[in-house]
């Protein structure tokens, strides 16, 4: 067992430095990078990919189960989003493009859900999504966009020929964008009862008006506080953006 | 009618043909954890021995949902991998009761894309003897997991 502990120690060291540490720098944006893992390995992975173009895209996945196995799979998708370059269009279509990649490349009861998000100039994002929470959107003012799931498209390794919209939206100075993983929402309390998005929804409006990472601190802390334990079941992975200028 | 009981899962067999699995706990986590291989959790091992080892084509499996409170993706794992057997031996899935949340991840995950869902077990056990329109009717899959439940 200890040799086996080790080696799951020696694989999260190396999933580490896979992963980017911090959010780049972006003109036009603040970004702002939480990643709580739960076990030694995790099955979430982001990624951040400056487009020739002087755009920038984010990545946000989940990859199913936990642990090593979820592991496998961020690893495939971080393979299949930085071998082919040519992937990287408009996130429907690049997540359309990714889509039979990854099907060829897992096993049937495999999956990852993912965010592509595309960030441009004057506030000019786009995303697409698989089978993930689109990105919630916030307003100077608090105010939280209701989130519409008719745009989202089935998780990734679930078919090899399924397409994915692209929704566009211009963002105001001081909107924000908040990419998560699902063991953000669905953290529990002893009750069984769920973080949920009703209090991500909340709490996010709530905090429109402190800076992105105190937003983002203070976020964690209240799905923390909501399973008193401390301690998240799930990997949670959260990339805030702001448009500043 | 019943066919087995266990902590887990209680399975009838109400009519020839058509199969009800009641999963009777409301967190069943502990029996769906397998991350190499949905086939191998306890819960899927459960389910093929009493549910599913027997199917023929044009029988029906009918999953409830309605004492389950925890829907990880485990879950969704092991629906996927019966949906798999299910349409490979071209016989039904359909499934019922499923809560709010559940249903929230169901539209997510496109799962209603994928499942053929009603509110009722009395409404499933009507669509499971109406004939093969269900099956039709329920959206296409892909080569690798079948066409149909």
């Amino acid at each position: 067992m200890r040799t086996a502990r080790r080696e799951q120690v020696i694989l999260a060291a190396a999933q580490r430095r896979l992963l980017p540490q911090a959010a780049p720098e972006f003109p036009g944006y603040e970004l702002c990078l939480a990643y709580r893992p739960t076990r030694v390995v995790t099955g979430d992975y982001h990624d951040f990919f400056p487009r020739p173009d002087g755009r920038l895209a984010v990545f946000v996945g989940d990859g199913s189960g936990h642990g090593p196995v979820a592991s496998m799979l961020t690893t495939t998708m971080r393979t299949i989003l930085h071998t082919h370059a040519r992937l990287h269009r408009n996130p429907g279509a690049t997540l359309s493009r990714v889509a039979p990649l990854f099907y060829a490349t897992t096993v049937a009861d495999q999956f990852m859900t993912g965010v592509y998000l595309l960030l441009g100039e004057k506030g000019r994002v786009s995303w697409a999504s698989a089978g993930h929470d689109p990105p919630q959107r916030v307003s100077p003012r608090g105010e939280v966009t209701p989130v519409d799931l008719g745009p989202v498209g089935l998780p990734l390794g679930l078919s090899a020929a399924t397409g994915y919209a692209t929704v566009r939206w211009r963002l105001c100075k001081g909107e924000r964008l908040l990419l998560f993983t699902d063991g953000l929402v669905e953290t529990r309390r002893e009750d069984g009862e769920v973080f949920g998005r009703h209090r991500l929804r909340a709490g996010l409006a709530g905090l429109a008006s402190v800076p992105l990472p105190e937003m983002v601190r203070r976020l964690i802390a209240q799905a923390e506080a909501h399973q008193r334990s401390g301690q998240f079941e799930d990997d949670v992975t959260i990339v805030a953006v702001e448009r500043v200028a | 009618m019943t066919t087995f009981k266990s902590n887990h899962l209680f399975v009838e067999r109400p009519r020839d043909g058509v199969w009800v699995v009641r999963f009777v706990r409301p967190d069943l986590r502990a029996q769906l954890d397998d991350d190499a291989n949905a086939a191998a959790c306890p819960l899927y091992q459960e389910l093929f021995e009493h549910a599913l080892a027997d199917l023929r084509e044009g029988q029906t499996v009918i999953l409830n949902f309605g004492l389950v409170e925890q829907f990880p993706t485990a879950f969704y794992r092991c629906l996927l991998k019966i949906r798999e057997l299910v349409t490979a031996r071209h016989a039904r899935l359909l499934l019922c009761r499923l809560s709010p949340e559940h249903e929230e991840i169901f539209r997510l995950f496109r799962g209603f894309d994928l499942f053929h869902v009603t509110n009722t077990e009395g409404r499933a056990l009507h669509e499971a003897t109406a004939g093969k329109e269900v099956a039709r009717r329920v959206s296409p899959g892909n080569g690798r997991k079948g066409e149909s439940c």
